[in-house]
């Protein structure tokens, strides 16, 4: 496989490949994150960064990814008021019954947002990934964000 | 000590695959307008009365109520919506076959803003709907404006957009008219041949879908089959003969991402 010749940052044992003007941010609460350039969503000059970032935590010994990706489900039932959670998979990394891929979509204001979230358990530590963007930006950014999750989660060892 | 598990899925735990049940996930994100909801024939009468010019026409109950029009005629929202209804704009129209309740969600894009007019949703439907219901059902509509980025959301909403495993079933190629005659007479037998996993899904609640768009051509037949999820039927080369397989949420999601943005270029 041929290494990526952009640039990359590691926090919480993850590393991300970072896109094209985009750079890493400091996001309290989390071990990395990074945001892509402002995306003007109206002409009153509103603007909202893509982002990606990573939380790692230990996981208790009886830890389970089904039990996990339930539990990111309900989570996100409530991070806003009308979360529509739209997709529910196994995420296919090569050990793909430890990986789940949840994908839902809520209005923050006037914006409506898309969230897609890997959760990763492996060697007793749950790695979750989230990238957060507008709709309006969704055929634009999908795909950059998928190619990102899978170089840190994917075929390479997250730690 | 044991790992605390979550439920399974029913069928999939009952042929040895022990994962999580996501299939109640739909019941708890039902689809909502969040505008007024009128007559059919009263948003005609509000385009008439934006449209005139010498004649003035009386608003009805839902239209005050509304705020789309008063004594003097539309209001500054009701002229917005009957606008909103008349521009030319990329339309998207979809409608669900369930029983004989013509449920349907047409939207117009008109650039970054829409007007969405929505029927109950089918996926919230437990009956199939008879007499007044269905009237009521047909002929009210609720009135929504939102961000052509919000469609669709409010498109998966209204078609009970949620995850499900995806079932590998067989036969992949069904009769034209087995399919239909299913959605129509939930008693309708499988195929011969089908597998544990088709007959499964030919058990669950069904309701179809179609969307279709204007002026760009595009069209999307998919089965709703509820806990199972859903499935599209596509036309083969083979007169009569239908491909029927699973469709993950998160590609019918991306489909309606496309064709909104699509409809948002008119």
């Amino acid at each position: 496989m041929t290494e990526p010749l952009n640039p990359t940052v590691t926090g919480g044992g993850v590393t991300l490949v970072v896109p094209q003007d985009w750079e890493q941010v400091d996001l309290p609460g989390t071990q990395l994150a990074i945001a892509g350039p402002p995306f003007v969503l109206d002409a009153d000059g509103t603007t909202f960064r893509p982002s990606m970032n990573v939380l790692v935590a230990d996981a208790a010994p009886e830890a389970d990814i089904r039990m996990l990706g339930t539990e990111a489900v309900a989570a996100a039932h409530v991070v806003a008021e009308g979360v529509h959670v739209l997709a529910y998979d196994m995420w296919a990394s090569p050990d793909e019954k430890r990986g789940r891929r949840l994908q839902f979509t809520y209005q923050q204001g006037d914006v409506p947002l898309y969230v897609v979230q890997w959760i990763v358990l492996r060697d007793a530590v749950v790695t979750t990934l989230t990238a957060t963007y507008p709709v309006a930006q969704l055929l634009r950014v999908h795909q950059l964000c998928e190619d990102v999750a899978s170089l840190a989660l994917g075929p390479r060892p997250a730690r | 000590m044991s790992a605390p598990l979550p439920r399974f899925d029913p069928y999939l735990a009952s042929v040895g695959e022990q994962v999580e049940d996501i299939s109640r996930i739909a019941a708890a994100q039902p689809f909502r307008s969040r505008g007024p909801s009128l007559p059919r024939d009263d948003l005609d009468l509000l385009v008439r009365a934006t449209r005139a010019k010498l004649r003035k026409f009386r608003a009805t109950p839902a239209l005050l109520d509304a705020g789309l029009m008063d004594d003097q005629g539309p209001t500054s929202d009701g002229r917005t919506v009957a606008r909103l209804l008349q521009v030319p704009a990329g339309r998207l129209h979809l409608e669900s076959g369930r029983g004989r309740a013509p449920l349907t969600l047409d939207v117009y894009v008109h650039g970054t803003r829409a007007i969405a007019l929505s029927t109950v949703s089918p996926a919230a439907l437990v009956d199939v709907l008879h007499g007044d219901d269905l009237l009521a059902a047909a002929t009210t509509v609720g009135v929504d404006i939102v961000a052509s980025s919000a469609v669709p959301a409010h498109i998966a909403a209204w078609v009970g957009l949620a995850p499900a495993w995806s079932l590998g079933t067989s036969p992949v190629e069904i009769a034209e008219a087995t399919v239909m005659a299913r959605v129509d007479d939930p008693s309708t037998p499988p195929p011969p041949d089908a597998d544990a996993a088709l007959r499964y899904v030919w058990e669950q609640p069904w309701f179809l879908l179609t969307m279709t768009t204007a002026p760009f051509q595009r069209g999307l037949f998919v089965v709703n089959a509820g806990p199972a999820g859903q499935f599209v039927v596509n036309a083969t080369t083979k007169r009569g003969v239908y491909v029927f397989q699973a469709f993950h949420s998160s590609v019918v999601w991306l489909t309606l991402v496309d064709t909104v943005a699509l409809a948002s270029d008119v």
